[in-house]
């Protein structure tokens, strides 16, 4: 790894700032504890004081104030944090004149971890208590119950925060929420346990004039012609209803009138209905029809009409209905799986002792930990009350699922209450579940908590093991979904603002196929342990026939995604994807800046601080302008010394890309200019175009510690702080230098204290 | 009720079908009985994102309003039902010392007027206006409040500049870590607020229901309990949230045992959430009316746009997203364009304000029991700044306003006086709110 790190130094693109990483690698040659007069004080002297002295010192961080060890050691939190903004080459700005040595950043970080942390000794900071999000509920109902409930449509979006939807603090519980797990937990039972419903209740009520096509007056639908009335209707399920209408007949003729119902264009029955106005009837069928949306139509067929003779009076045959409803399901509901799994290992042969067994079993699984026999006595009580069994276990589940040991994920201080400040293990329950959320979205499954159950989750051998199995298990695919799709923002082309009518290929199945790339890209990366590099450089990538238009990639056909060799086109991992392209680009044009400040944010890891006050819509300034290129344009304004510091950094990356338009589609030109994708970095590397430009990236280890830093804010369900740096680091340590791997770092967090244990904080 | 009150209730069938209109429009009879004596005052909010394009929003002088500007002009007909505010200025929206984030802020500060905090992982602010009325008020009326929006929000990414994406997608705020969520789902707020009550079996099951649910919640409120005295304070604050929502919904339960509502049919119940832009905003602004005519509740709010919104107006013509083009560098292409969108804006206004009007209550309409503010938290769009706000007072508060005029109040004035004046209507009595400095003299 050193050698690897020193190589890489050479290349990486912003020197200055970049260093740092290589620090693991420098050899400690001089040994012996640095200290803070001798060692650190001069270094911030040096380095810091321009901003951060006396009482106008920048975010109020004053690193000049303390001047000895021992005031120092009463502010530990001040160097830790200094220490992480060095570590992450956020500070000094990368503009910078005076830029420490390697061996000044080394000598900074070691005194920190070597004398200052010591002191206080290791806390493991707790997220905040963790509410599943939406997108855990619906995967934690569909692995306990295998019921599918749109949980992201019902329930109110969750507050995403440090760029993730799990960050524990940020996931609120509003009152109009909670009120919404109950009415879920309602629903997603009742679809987990088919039950005979007591009574059979009207579906739908629909009045005469609620019919759509038919003149009405007074509720009453008039068919004075043979004509046809529709109404929407929504059904439950697949089953069996009774479809019961309320009419009558201004009867002429030697007929009655007809009268025929049917259901999303299938007949269903003709009526002949025979009654008058005095005494309407009710006329009734049966049918089996679909569940969902569904059009109901009513019909008069036989219209009869003859003129007042001489000899006879006017004949006028006409149908009028009162109303029309759907009744059922009234068949016997098919059992669900998860029903009859549940009653061939709870069978009633258990007699007395059954609703218990399987509540205690239920509530183990639903609340992710064994329930205490207090706990199952309740549950009992209140499921007692129904039956049958079923019933009864419908109404337990019920309860389960709005708990708060369900709907959180709870780490309470184990009673009696240890002192405050104490660091504990996780229980291994509590560990299962974090694994559980972070490597599958969801919530532990059976032999997740049996190993948890056995103590097997105790060992660093035991963790691996449990987490080899969830890396291949189809659950991890959200990993892939809930990590890479927040971390890379391809979830956010669900919404992303595209002019259709500049870029038509961008369709509503081209959201979803871009996404698609790159996240099949993360899962291959992932299960089939490739090196995390290949998430920038592959040469292979995953498309339809969709994807391959847009890339002009011959012989992909057919809406499936297949691996692709695409080494002969300009594209190289995800900087190439039309994904990443896209949801950094304007509605009608590319936005290189934009471009470049994901790469910094999301590649390298080095968010820039953000633009001064006014200087925001520079951007767009003249981006209507079409008398020069949108490069001469954005070069032309960033020149303004607010502005050239950042902008110096991120604009070459952003136009090093600028040959893929707005959708990732390649192109020679742009408004009429040539593309012209070459540039200087920061530290001086020079490129030509973007398969250059992922070669400099590709040397950059910020790009391992980026991914490190945004999956351990995953993980823990809060964002990275200072004292999270010697855990990011040592991750980073115990990569394979030649193979660097996802589950390499997915291990050494899981394996971490960080991870594993937890603060007990006060009451 | 009787079915032969529904006069017109076949249109409703048409809901989220492919024509998807029309909408609500008369899904109740002209008279719905209520169950009070007198008219209660309502409080609506309706929020814009990106600010306006004010040379085209401001009239030329104060005073009774006569000429409307452009963008204002599909309010002619409201002329006298509506007051234009200027001089009002959001002082907390501003950066204060936290750098940009003006949209985050903007739509965060509108209506609790305090600063947020600007903190990765966190969220701190203060409860806002509207909430502050439900939990005072609320508990007459089944719901405390309703919270109405377009865009469901919890985009991936830094949503502004390191707020959390929670201040530019909510206006309301139930405490200052709790946005109220708001619903964005046309079928869904019409199951919430009405579903099942117009037959003789939905009622029967609702009220099994109810029993039920209230076993359910002294159950977890018992396992809520327990845990709470193992948690850590920030955990334990959490817990508290939940509480609080057991808390309403046993408020509700009870409430629906005892209270009388007029009952919505579910033949009314949209399909879902509508493609078009447009018609999504009439759908809930229907919803919105129903709810206040059938007291479902009597404070609300909506969010035509999550704040920042890059939203392209296609139905406009306009391709480009509304945010980028806000910030215009004085093109005069894109000024048109964003005029267009503040205009286009206020034609759904109109609407709302037509619909309120069109609806009666007692012996007048909803427009005159109502007040309805209309604005953005942001003043001009290009500048991001945060006063001289486009604010707009419609209704007559059951006459307690004076609407058709055109008031500009002293630079900098508050807007959180407004909010405390319009308190006070409510029979909320709060002495400040946020950076408030007294009641606006409206």
């Amino acid at each position: 790894m050193r050698l690897l790190l020193l190589y890489r130094l050479v290349l990486v693109f912003c020197l200055p700032a970049s260093v740092c990483v290589a620090l693991v690698a420098v050899d400690p040659a001089h040994v012996g504890k640095p200290s803070f007069e001798q060692d650190v004080y001069p270094l911030l002297d040096r380095y810091c004081s321009k901003c951060h002295e006396g009482n106008d010192a920048k975010k109020e961080i004053d690193l000049l104030r303390l001047e000895s060890e021992e005031e120092a050691f009463e502010h530990p939190e001040l160097y830790q944090k200094a220490a992480w903004a060095l570590w992450r080459d956020t500070m000094p700005p990368p503009l910078a004149e005076k830029q420490p040595t390697l061996e000044e950043r080394e000598l900074l970080l070691r005194w920190v971890d070597e004398v200052l942390t010591p002191r206080q000794g290791f806390q493991p900071s707790a997220p905040t208590l963790r509410r599943l999000n939406n997108r855990e509920y619906k995967s934690a109902v569909r692995d306990l119950f295998q019921v599918a409930f749109e949980a992201e449509e019902f329930f109110p979006a969750d507050n995403v925060s440090s760029g993730f939807d799990n960050i524990g603090s940020a996931l609120a519980m509003s009152d109009m929420r909670f009120e919404k797990y109950v009415e879920a937990a309602e629903i997603v039972v009742g679809k987990a346990i088919a039950l005979d419903s007591p009574e059979h209740l009207p579906v739908v009520h629909i009045g005469g004039d609620e019919m759509r096509g038919i003149r009405a007056t007074d509720s009453l639908a008039h068919f004075y012609t043979n004509a046809t009335a529709t109404s929407e209707v929504y059904l439950p399920r697949d089953g069996v209803y009774r479809i019961r209408m309320q009419g009558w007949g201004r009867q002429a003729g030697n007929q009655n009138c007809l009268v025929r119902a049917s259901f999303n264009g299938g007949d269903l029955t003709v009526w002949d209905v025979s009654s008058t106005r005095s005494e309407p009837g009710i006329y009734e069928c049966e049918a089996i029809l679909d569940g969902g949306e569904g059009v109901l139509a009513i019909s008069f067929l036989n219209d009869y009409f003859r003129p007042k003779t001489d000899t006879s009076e006017k004949e006028d045959r006409n149908f009028y209905m009162d109303w029309i409803e759907v009744v059922g399901p009234i068949d016997a509901p098919e059992k669900t799986l998860f029903q009859k799994n549940l009653a061939l290992r709870f069978p009633e042969s258990l007699e007395g002792r059954r609703l218990e067994k399987t509540l205690e079993h239920l509530a183990f699984q639903v609340w992710r930990c064994p329930p205490a026999g207090e706990e199952v006595q309740r549950l009992l009580e209140i499921a007692g009350e129904q039956s049958p069994w079923e019933a009864a276990v419908r109404r337990g589940l019920e309860v389960m699922l709005v708990s708060p040991r369900f709907l959180f994920a709870l780490e309470p201080n184990p009673p009696p209450k240890k002192d405050p400040g104490k660091v504990r293990d996780l229980s291994p329950f509590e560990l299962a579940t974090r694994m559980s959320l972070l490597l599958w979205g969801s919530v532990p499954d059976e032999k997740l908590l049996r190993s948890a159950a056995e103590g097997a989750l105790s060992t660093d051998r035991g963790l691996e093991r449990a987490m080899s199995r969830m890396i291949h298990s189809p659950r991890s695919k959200a990993l892939s979904q809930g990590f890479a799709g927040q971390w890379l923002q391809v979830r956010n082309l669900k919404t992303a603002e595209v002019d259709r009518e500049l870029f038509p290929l961008f369709t509503e199945s081209m959201r979803h196929s871009m996404a698609e790339e790159s996240l099949r890209l993360f899962e291959h990366v992932l299960r089939e342990d490739r090196s995390v590099w290949e998430l920038l450089d592959a040469d292979y990538s995953f498309l339809n026939e969709e994807l391959a238009r847009l890339y002009e990639i011959q012989g992909v056909e057919g809406e499936h995604f297949r691996k692709v060799d695409i080494s002969s086109s300009p594209r190289r991992g995800l900087l190439g994807h039309g994904s990443i392209l896209t949801v950094t680009s304007r509605p009608t044009r590319t936005a290189p800046v934009i471009r470049g400040k994901w790469v910094l944010e999301n590649i390298v890891g080095s968010p820039l601080p953000p633009p001064p006050p006014g200087a925001d819509s520079l951007d767009e300034d003249n981006a209507a302008n079409t008398e020069a290129s949108l490069r001469k344009r954005l070069e032309a304004h960033r020149q303004k010394p607010n502005c050239i510091s950042c902008h110096s950094v991120m604009d070459p990356i952003g136009f090093g890309l600028e040959n893929f338009d707005p959708i990732g589609a390649w192109r020679e030109e742009a408004d009429a200019f040539p593309v012209d994708a070459a540039g200087t970095l920061l530290g001086g590397q020079q490129f030509e175009g973007a398969l250059e430009l992922v070669q400099i990236l590709r040397q950059d280890d910020r790009f391992l510690r980026c991914v490190t830093e945004k999956l351990a804010t995953y993980a823990l369900g809060r964002p990275m702080n200072p004292q999270d740096r010697p855990m990011l680091q040592s991750v980073l340590n115990n990569l394979d230098p030649e193979h660097p791997t996802l589950r390499q770092i997915l291990l050494g967090i899981i394996r971490s204290q960080t991870f594993r244990q937890r603060t007990v904080l006060r009451s | 009720l009787t079915h032969s009150t529904f006069s017109r209730r076949k249109l409703l069938r048409g809901f989220g079908s492919a024509l998807a209109l029309p909408l609500l429009e008369s899904a109740l009879p002209a008279q719905v009985a209520l169950p009070f004596q007198s008219r209660p005052t309502r409080l609506v909010y309706l929020y814009v994102p990106n600010g306006v394009h004010l040379p085209d929003w401001w009239p030329e002088r104060e005073g009774k309003l006569e000429k409307l500007p452009w963008i204002l002009e599909p309010l002619q007909s409201f002329q006298g039902e509506f007051s234009v505010f200027g001089g009002l200025t959001s002082d907390k929206a501003r950066a204060n010392g936290d750098g940009p984030g003006d949209h985050a802020r903007a739509a965060a500060v509108w209506l609790t007027a305090e600063q947020p905090l600007k903190k990765d992982g966190h969220i701190g602010l203060g409860v806002s206006a509207d909430q502050i009325v439900a939990q005072s008020i609320g508990h007459q009326t089944r719901f405390r409040s309703l919270q109405l929006g377009c865009e469901k929000g919890g985009n991936a990414g830094q949503c502004d500049s390191g707020y959390s994406c929670a201040y530019s997608s909510n206006i309301s705020w139930q405490g200052p870590e709790t946005p109220a969520s708001k619903e964005v789902n046309p079928r869904l707020v019409f199951d919430r607020l009405f579903r099942g009550g117009n037959t003789a079996a939905g009622r029967a099951a609702s009220a099994a229901r109810l029993k039920e649910r209230k076993s359910l919640l002294d159950f977890v409120q018992e396992d809520a309990r327990k845990l709470r005295v193992q948690l850590s304070n920030a955990d334990g604050q959490k817990m508290d949230e939940y509480f609080s929502g057991i808390r309403e919904l046993e408020r509700r339960i009870a409430f629906a045992e005892k209270d009388f509502v007029a009952e919505v049919p579910d033949s009314a119940r949209p399909l879902g959430r509508p493609a078009d832009y447009a018609t999504h905003v009439r759908l809930l602004m229907d919803l919105l009316v129903l709810a206040l005519q059938t007291d479902r509740t009597r404070v609300a709010t909506f969010l035509m746009a999550n704040e920042g919104s890059n939203r392209s107006y296609r139905n406009l013509g306009i391709r480009e997203g509304h945010h980028g083009i806000s910030h215009h560098g004085n093109d005069a292409e894109k000024i048109e364009k964003i005029r267009r969108i503040n205009r286009f804006h206020i034609e759904q206004l109109a609407y709302l304000l037509g619909r309120l009007q069109d609806t009666k209550d007692g012996a007048g309409n909803l427009l005159d029991t109502t007040m309805l503010v209309y604005g953005s938290n942001i003043g001009d769009g290009n500048r991001h700044n945060h006063h001289n706000l486009p604010t707009l007072l419609c209704g007559r508060g059951n006459g307690s306003l004076l609407p058709g005029s055109f008031k500009r109040y002293p630079d900098e004035t508050p807007l959180a006086n407004l909010h405390l004046a319009l308190l006070d209507k409510m029979g909320v009595s709060a002495k400040t709110l946020g950076d408030s400095t007294g009641k606006l003299s409206l």
